[in-house]
């Protein structure tokens, strides 16, 4: 039985797959769902399709204008447009224009909340692509020799011991510029020890098995054995950790955007979100959508990555 | 042996912690001295020329580490740019909050975590422990930031002082870090259990609470190694939690240190937490000697 075939017989790591893949469509699709533009509408004659997509000049100054018929959008409200016509309904509860009510600037919740996906899940695949593979090249030059594995071992002890969100906070600091690849970066710049510690623990383990000294008689060369040996076993612990570690990368993402420093102003987060039930003295529409949100990333990621954990273990017992 | 070797290392590590720091502060785009200067508002060319002497930014840069190294050493690192307070006695002034705060958690999430997931552990077949234990999954997956907030909303106390006002607070913190630690004593014990010498102590007659001594004794151990990880993620969390609860430990003043571009503080709170972080990975690991006798055998 493969790994995959025994990732998909655990039903928890199918729920969490299942529902990563619907915040994925949410994420790409977050346009369609939630836009200030109509699928579908007739202006002056001309049919546009999908204007929330491409956004034809004719069609940004405003809906009003349009006055042939019109397919809107699910949530009929961008991210950061306020309540059109003109009337701004700052902290609205839910209501029927508002399924999830409105924000300090009469933002669509709902909206802000659908956009929101994007931040969290480009932040959270990314910063831990990125730092995946700097734990794996470390991880694994960690058995190149024991001067390499020395002074490796001092710079991934150094690096455990930066608290992860003060490391973050030090170094938006410094830098004083945020955008997501930013935070995206920093996140890896703070997680790529941990993965780098149990790549090596791997590499090393792997690296006394059998199967290497026979490449080694054969007269394999240090970098073949090195990328199609010991790479592909030893970095069993990092995929673990890599499903586990989007869901901490979207934890970070909110708590810094949450403290105000993560994605500049405009941008949807859902720590943004969590900001402003802070600032409006705990509004529920603005604290119990983010936080399920966030939750549910997380908890997918968490049975993704259980899932992942079982199907690899059982391979190596096997 | 192992403690021997361990603090052998320390040292390298200082440095490591020092190197970061040092890494940090050249960041900066451009000049640290005319970025601060561009940012707080007011600056004269006199105070600007003095950061840069202060840094001594116009000294080669080897020259340049080895004074950030002495200066580390002493935790001198210079004066607020926001009030011109000694950048050492506003930390020493906010790390015993932070770090009773970290402590607190520890022992709320050791205190509740160990017998919680020895009990779920145990009666594994139970239906309430299933639930009990799908019930902790989805709170480990909740953001620290909304639980601080709904947790305050409920009349917990802002701004406290005294360690039982802080209670709240630490509860919040540790809600995570038990949740982990409990999961992971459930599945240590439920190990243990299915061990030859449990099986044993059964034949011979041994009760519920025979058994669980024997087997909560093995399975407590690889749950102590875990207590020199925590520390760095309550550091990390608490930033989020000291915001919210109003406890003037360094997550808030990196907060504050943040929005007002205050270098010297946020360096000397990094390099601070870092260290603190070592001696709790230190702490961990005598730990790890007292409860387990082979080791400390190995290390006399």
């Amino acid at each position: 039985m493969t790994a995959w075939q025994r990732f998909r017989r655990a039903p928890g790591a199918r729920l969490g797959l299942g529902v990563m893949l619907v915040l994925v469509a949410v994420g790409l699709g977050a346009d369609l769902l939630a836009s200030d533009l109509p699928l579908a509408c007739r202006q002056r004659g001309t049919l546009h399709l999908l204007p929330c997509l491409t956004r034809p000049a004719a069609l940004v100054d405003g809906v009003e204008r349009i006055d042939g018929w019109q397919l809107r959008t699910p949530i009929p409200y961008g991210p950061y447009e306020q309540h059109p016509g003109g009337v701004t309904a700052v902290l609205a509860p839910p209501s029927r224009s508002h399924w999830l009510g409105t924000d300090d600037r009469g933002r669509d919740v709902a909206a802000r909340l659908v956009h929101g996906t994007r931040a969290a899940l480009l932040v959270g695949p990314f910063a831990v692509a990125l730092y995946v593979l700097l734990g794996l090249a470390v991880g694994v030059a960690a058995t190149l020799g024991r001067t390499a594995d020395f002074l490796l071992g001092r710079a991934v002890e150094v690096g455990l011991m930066f608290p992860t969100l003060l490391l973050l906070l030090a170094i938006q600091g410094v830098t004083s510029s945020t955008s997501l690849l930013e935070v995206a970066l920093a996140i890896a710049v703070t997680q790529w020890p941990h993965v780098a510690r149990l790549t090596r623990a791997e590499a090393l383990r792997v690296a006394a098995s059998p199967h290497i000294e026979a490449a080694r008689a054969v007269g394999a060369g240090r970098a073949r054995i090195l990328a199609l040996h010991l790479l592909p076993l030893a970095a069993t612990p990092a995929l673990t950790t890599a499903a586990f570690g989007v869901g901490q990368a979207v934890l970070f993402e909110t708590a810094l955007t949450f403290l105000g420093f993560g994605a500049p102003a405009p941008t949807a987060s859902w720590g943004e979100l969590l900001a402003q039930a802070q600032a409006s003295g705990l509004q529920p529409w603005l604290l119990v959508p983010p936080t399920l949100a966030i939750a549910l990333v997380v908890l997918s990621c968490n049975l993704v990555g259980d899932g992942v954990r079982a199907a690899l273990s059982s391979t190596a017992s096997a | 042996m192992r403690l021997a070797r361990r603090l052998m290392l320390v040292p390298a590590t200082l440095v490591g912690i020092t190197l970061v720091t040092f890494a940090l502060l050249h960041a900066l785009p451009g000049d640290a001295a005319t970025v601060q200067a561009g940012t707080s508002r007011g600056a004269s060319p006199e105070s600007i020329a003095a950061m840069r002497h202060d840094y001594g930014l116009d000294r080669p840069l080897l020259r340049q580490y080895g004074a950030w190294l002495a200066r580390s050493a002493r935790f001198d690192f210079g004066v607020s740019l926001v009030d011109g307070e000694p950048v050492r006695a506003k930390v020493a002034r906010a790390l015993p909050v932070s770090l009773s705060l970290a402590l607190l958690a520890t022992l709320l999430a050791f205190g509740v975590a160990i017998p919680l997931g020895a009990a779920l552990g145990y009666y594994d077949r139970r239906r309430w422990a299933r639930a009990s234990s799908a019930a902790l999954y989805g709170g480990y997956a909740l953001p620290a930031a909304a639980v601080a907030l709904l947790v305050l909303h409920a009349g917990a106390p802002w701004g406290a002082r005294t360690l039982v006002g802080m209670l709240p607070a630490a509860a919040c913190l540790a809600l995570a870090e038990t949740v982990k630690l409990a999961r992971y004593q459930r599945g240590a014990l439920l190990g243990e259990l299915a061990a030859d010498y449990v099986v044993t102590a059964r034949a011979k007659g041994h009760g519920a609470r025979g058994v669980v001594a024997h087997a909560l004794r093995n399975a407590l151990l690889p749950t102590v190694t875990l207590l020199g990880a925590e520390l760095p993620a309550l550091l990390s969390a608490g930033v989020i939690v000291e915001q919210v609860f109003g406890l003037h430990g360094i997550g808030m003043m990196a907060f504050d240190a943040v929005l007002t571009r205050d270098v010297p503080l946020l360096l000397a709170i990094t390099t601070v937490a870092a260290v603190a972080t070592l001696a709790g990975v230190l702490l961990a690991d005598l730990a790890y000697g007292l409860v387990d006798p082979r080791l400390r055998g190995r290390s006399a």
